[in-house]
């Protein structure tokens, strides 16, 4: 076994090794956003605020940590009327009800979820949780979420590129139907149909090389 | 027998897929590109064939090695046993060099100086590459062990682990997957590495 290798200079392009990997363009793009500081670092890191809703006597020392390490408001409601009030007056990020709240007042709990919007909704048991776990509990749910809104536009891209393909491929074989027919086509039309034609092929090829790239 | 040619800058990675060797893997990923190399784990491979040929094929297409033994130990599940994956893969990288040596070279790394002799005595006599446990010795270690003129600081190789590292959290999440080791993330460390090599 040497101690060292000397390695041929030069060496191989960024180009050639970006081609190498075969990453999907897609996929290029979100890794560049990313490693340009576009996208948050942390997964789960929280953007607006935090509705805590619990009768816990010590809920505003524990609205004040959790604000302090998740770096977000936090605001605590202590019965429906002031949790549902607060839902109507904005948008919140995440809705945590305490499990003791829970229990003691499903109805309540019921309407404040309903009322909840796109907030990620969590029940946790704040007289036996510490703020640490509480924190965690908050951050796994939220790259939960993203991991799934990340899937959710993956499909989303997925069904268009397929009904975008179904539709050149029609768009193709009329155009060139259309070309091949026995009737006499006047020479300004043949031109726009033979444009379309090319057009839709070159589509076609570009969608089949991003197939390929994603497989 | 017949085979592909090696491609003369790929580097087949054998190491531990677990939680506590993720910045040593990271800096393998970070480092190889520095230096213009491509790093291939068997996790890229596609199924279907037995796992065994799969490794040996990726073994025979890459010209260089390395195997990190600085984790082979006894797992933590009841009954204790022994990890002989990467031994069995070190063995069959140096019967392969043995076979075809102009096509194949490999390395054993480890995190400190004896553990070598202990837990792989046939290799006596082999000077393993150490690294320390840590992200900068495996930078500082490739460096030394793969030469090329113009070759990146390790300083600027370290600056590039961090920028990866700092973003291996949100690449995953984006990934979908927890798994650091999957194929999908490991191209996407690829990917992250190579921009940051190409941005020093």
């Amino acid at each position: 076994m040497p101690r060292s290798i000397q390695l041929a200079t030069p060496r191989p392009s960024y180009e050639s090794l970006v081609k190498q990997l075969r990453l999907p363009k897609t996929r290029q793009t979100e890794l560049l956003a990313i490693m340009k500081n576009q996208v948050d670092d942390h997964p789960g890191a929280l953007r607006g605020r935090i509705l805590l809703v619990t009768k816990e006597e010590r809920a505003r020392n524990l609205a004040d940590v959790l604000g302090a390490q998740l770096g977000v408001e936090v605001e605590v409601a202590e019965g429906r009327k002031v949790a549902l009030s607060a839902l109507r007056r904005g948008d919140f990020t995440v809705v945590l009800i305490d499990e003791a709240f829970a229990d003691l007042d499903l109805p309540a709990t019921e309407a404040i979820l309903l009322d909840a919007g796109l907030a990620v909704p969590l029940q946790i048991n704040v007289a036996l949780s510490g703020a640490r776990r509480i924190v965690r509990e908050v951050r796994a749910a939220l790259l939960r979420r993203e991991q799934e809104i990340t899937m959710a536009r993956r499909a989303a891209a997925e069904a268009i590129e397929n009904e975008l393909s179904i539709t050149v491929a029609g768009l193709l074989l009329h155009s060139q139907l259309a070309l091949r027919e026995g009737e006499p086509i006047p020479d300004a039309l043949r031109k726009k149909i033979r444009a379309v034609a090319e057009l839709s092929e070159s589509i076609r090829a570009s969608l089949a090389e991003q197939k390929e790239l994603a497989s | 027998m017949p085979h592909q040619p090696a491609d003369p800058n790929s580097v087949f990675l054998n190491i531990p897929y677990d939680d506590e060797f993720r910045n040593i893997y990271i800096a393998y990923v970070v480092g190889l590109y520095q230096l213009g190399l491509v790093p291939h784990l068997t996790s890229e491979i596609p199924g279907g064939k037995r796992r065994l040929d799969r490794i040996f094929d990726l073994i025979k297409s890459c010209r260089y090695s390395i195997h990190d033994l600085s984790r082979v130990e006894l797992s933590s599940n009841p009954a204790a046993t022994p990890r002989f994956n990467m031994p069995l893969e070190l063995g069959m990288t140096i019967a392969w060099a043995e076979l075809s040596p102009e096509s194949h070279t490999w390395s054993v790394w480890e995190s400190s100086p004896y553990r070598l002799q202990l837990s792989t005595s046939d290799l006596n006599g082999t000077d393993p590459n150490i690294h320390y446990g840590t992200a900068e010795g495996v930078l500082s270690e490739l460096r030394s062990f793969f030469v090329f003129k113009n070759a990146p600081t390790v300083s600027q190789m370290l600056n590039a682990f961090s920028l990866v590292e700092r973003k291996t959290n949100k690449i995953q999440a984006t990934a979908g997957t927890n798994n650091l080791y999957s194929a999908a993330v490991f191209k996407d460390l690829c990917f992250v590495s190579l921009i940051a090599a190409n941005s020093e």
